[in-house]
């Protein structure tokens, strides 16, 4: 035992009305705060007892006297697949009964092969699937041929997608209609209706929510794409939107900040703008798009405006209200050293509120993104939000999800960054207002 | 038991001499007729009436007088930074029209500027005024060797005792060379030790710099220890009560707070200030809510 007396620490308990916990519990809990969601997430999409309402296909759905096929990729509420599967059932049911010879053919020969050809083909997404085919191979039909012919007689097996049981009989019995033939052609193919084979796939969330790997993936894909001259890189589109959401907030500050502070400094300007200023503010920027484009034209300008009708007006009272709050005894005691209105504005006005205006303007670039969504679906599409546009149209959520998280982690990363530099342009400040990776790091040089 | 006192008036021969040089100084600020009256919903409020006094060089001017009796008014028509409903102040002869750095002014909230360093502000009005930056921290740096806080002078205000502001405070009014003072309640924030100090190092300073002081407080104490004459202001309209001469003799130390001369002077600030009358009005009425037996008073 070390004869040195231990000092008890206090604990603050978990549950402490308006009392600040240990560095360490507050860097844990913020780490939690971003691991639960994403363990939900995970949850959600890997434990396959959690709602998976639907099937995602391997094998395409498709029947007679229906236009609407469902190819391998595809969703299916799984009811509407059982039932699916059940009509495929009772079509091959049929089928068989022609095999039989319990009925004749009636449809001419020709309609017959066309449709086992289709048959032959259900397997082609399967196959790229397993490695067997390049993708752009899916319809031909001499390597699909020989595909079946390994899968009926045991040779291939599936890697990444087995066929059922079940898929696995029906491709053998059609086999033994289609082994006469020694290599594939057209012709060869029988006169008489081969059975379709089942649809089948693996559980599956709704389109609308990816699994967090394949968010992954196609983030790493999307991001390290190289320019290939046609079409834009998403890094292209990145630096695209980046440059109108800077552009519009840089040229809002340029006119706002000045206009503010006077406002803020001088009745005369608050009286004769703000007013006008306040009611401008209530028409949300997106009304005025289509007036924009007529006068800007449909490419960058009109974008850049409507980020700037966004955010100045904003920016005018906001500035202003913090400009009226510095302490007015400053500017007392500035008077009785001698100062004039010039260093009024200049030398206590202006650095008086700089450190607040930063936090303002930390604020309102926040807004600046929230327009650039709308911004760049004026005239022209654009940049990050017309991906996510076209992407989303076609239900390619997976590509959709990337982009969106990498919009959110740039404005946090912004927002951080600038948190972090405030310390260092404004040293006098107080440390106060952490809401920030600082929990990290910030918390344990508390303790 | 009680002592019987010296009349406040009574002035021992070196005091009266002192107070006989004083007032053939020169004036340094001139009061005359000063009126305000502010608007208010219920009608027009007399602050201030016929206000006069005067000011000679190097002279200690305390203003004490109940809450309410327009003392800050006072100040701030003096500094300028209000306009008053007539009457005058004068600065050598030459009219206030505003705020000028021939009046400096140390204000009870602390009003540094948080952005700047001690130095830089102490240098604040030395470079309005158009000195070069070289000469302005020569001597900001002098000033702040005066208030004792060279340790401090690359320091931001948010790093330092209130005591510590105030004394920056001071510096940073006396840099300006200002002509007169002006001191609004400048030790009301800081605990009763810190006020001690405080008060000790502003005579000390008050010593060495050429500059008449214009003191406001509500602490009776403080304004005997620190003050040649003591304007003595009542409420309601705020008029002048009477201009006290105050007999004790200088330097000023705390021992002298339990001298005859230091405590008439008190018993007749208390008179004035808290008059008898009053204080029984203010009584309040409680009820009995003990049934222990009565030895407490």
């Amino acid at each position: 035992m070390s004869s040195s007396a231990k000092i008890p620490k206090n604990k603050v308990p978990w549950f402490a009305v308006r009392q600040d916990l240990s560095g360490r519990r507050q860097s844990f809990l913020a780490l939690l705060s971003f691991a639960l969601p994403i363990a939900l997430w995970c949850v959600v999409s890997y434990v396959p007892a959690i709602w998976h309402p639907d099937v995602r296909l391997h094998i395409s759905a498709e029947r007679e006297g229906s236009s609407t096929v469902y190819t391998p990729g595809n969703h299916l509420e799984r009811e509407h697949f059982g039932r699916f599967v059940q009509t495929i059932r009772e079509q091959n049911l049929e089928i068989q009964r022609y095999w039989r010879g319990e009925e004749e053919v009636a449809e001419p020969a020709r309609m017959v092969r066309r449709s086992n050809q289709r048959v032959l083909r259900q397997i082609g997404h399967f196959a790229v699937a397993n490695g067997w085919l390049e993708r752009d191979q899916r319809q031909n039909d001499e390597k699909l041929f020989e595909i079946w012919r390994g899968l009926a007689e045991g040779d291939l097996q599936g890697r990444e997608q087995r066929l059922t049981e079940e898929n696995l009989e029906i491709l053998r019995l059609n086999w033994a209609w289609l082994e006469d033939m020694e290599t594939f052609s057209t012709g060869g193919l029988p006169a008489i209706p081969l059975q379709q084979l089942l649809p089948q796939g693996r559980p599956a969330n709704p389109v609308f929510l990816p699994n967090p790997h394949d968010v992954v993936l196609s983030w790493w894909d999307l991001f390290s794409e190289e320019s290939t001259g046609e079409g834009k890189t998403l890094r292209e589109r990145l630096g695209y939107s980046l440059r109108i959401v800077f552009s519009g907030f840089l040229l809002s500050c340029l006119i706002g900040l000045p206009l503010g502070i006077l406002c803020g400094t001088y009745h005369l300007f608050s009286r004769l703008f703000e007013p006008f200023v306040d009611f401008f503010r209530y028409m949300p920027a997106p009304v005025f798009s289509t007036l924009l484009v007529a006068i800007f034209g449909a490419h960058d300008a009109p974008k850049i405006a409507l980020i700037f009708v966004g955010t100045f007006f904003q920016m005018v009272l906001v500035i202003a209200k913090t400009t009226r709050l510095l302490d007015r005894s400053l500017l007392e005691a500035a008077q009785t050293m001698g100062a004039k209105n010039r260093h009024l504005v200049l030398k206590v006005i202006v650095p008086g509120v700089l450190p607040n205006v930063y936090n303002d303007l930390r604020i309102l670039l926040g807004w600046a993104w929230t327009w650039l969504v709308i911004a760049e679906l004026i005239g022209v599409k654009a940049g990050l939000t017309e991906f996510i546009e076209t992407q989303g149209r076609w239900r390619n959520f997976d590509l959709v999800f990337p982009v969106i998280i990498t919009i959110g982690l740039i404005g946090f990363a912004t927002d951080q960054l600038l948190a972090f530099l405030r310390r260092f342009l404004f040293p006098w400040e107080p440390k106060g207002y952490r809401l920030s990776l600082n929990w990290l790091t910030e918390g344990h040089r508390k303790e | 038991m009680s002592i019987t006192l010296p009349s406040y008036r009574e002035q021992a021969p070196e005091v009266k001499e002192r107070f006989d040089r004083l007032k053939q100084r020169p004036v340094k600020m001139e009061v005359r007729g000063l009126n305000k009256v502010f608007g208010s919903t219920d009608g027009p409020v007399t602050a201030l009436q016929g206000i006069n006094f005067t000011l000679h060089r190097r002279e200690f001017l305390s203003v004490i007088g109940p809450s309410g009796c327009g003392k800050s008014t006072l100040i701030r028509i003096l500094a300028g930074l209000e306009i008053p409903t007539s009457g005058q102040v004068s600065v050598d002869g030459q009219v206030v029209r505003g705020p000028g750095a021939d009046r400096g002014m140390v204000f009870q909230s602390y009003t540094l500027f948080p952005w700047l360093t001690v130095k830089q502000n102490v240098m604040f009005g030395l470079k309005i005024g158009g000195n070069s930056a070289n000469k302005a921290e020569a001597e900001a740096r002098e000033w702040i060797n005066l208030v004792g806080l060279d340790r401090f002078e690359n320091s931001y205000p948010n790093q330092l005792s209130g005591g510590m502001k105030q004394r920056v405070a001071i510096a940073r009014a006396l840099a300006n060379r200002p002509k007169v003072l002006l001191m609004d309640e400048p030790f009301g924030a800081l605990d009763a030790q810190t006020r001690a100090t405080m008060q000790s190092y502003l005579l000390e300073i008050w010593r060495n710099v050429d500059v008449s002081i214009v003191f406001i407080t509500h602490d009776l104490d403080e304004a005997i220890y620190l003050a040649d004459r003591i304007l003595v202001l009542k409420a309601n309209p705020g008029e002048v009560e009477e201009l006290i001469e105050v007999p004790v003799r200088r330097p000023r130390t705390t021992g002298q707070f339990l001298e005859p001369p230091f405590l008439a002077t008190r018993k007749r600030l208390e008179e004035l200030i808290h008059p008898p009358e009053k204080v029984l009005k203010q009584r309040l009425k409680i009820a009995r809510m003990t049934e222990v037996g009565d030895d407490v008073e």
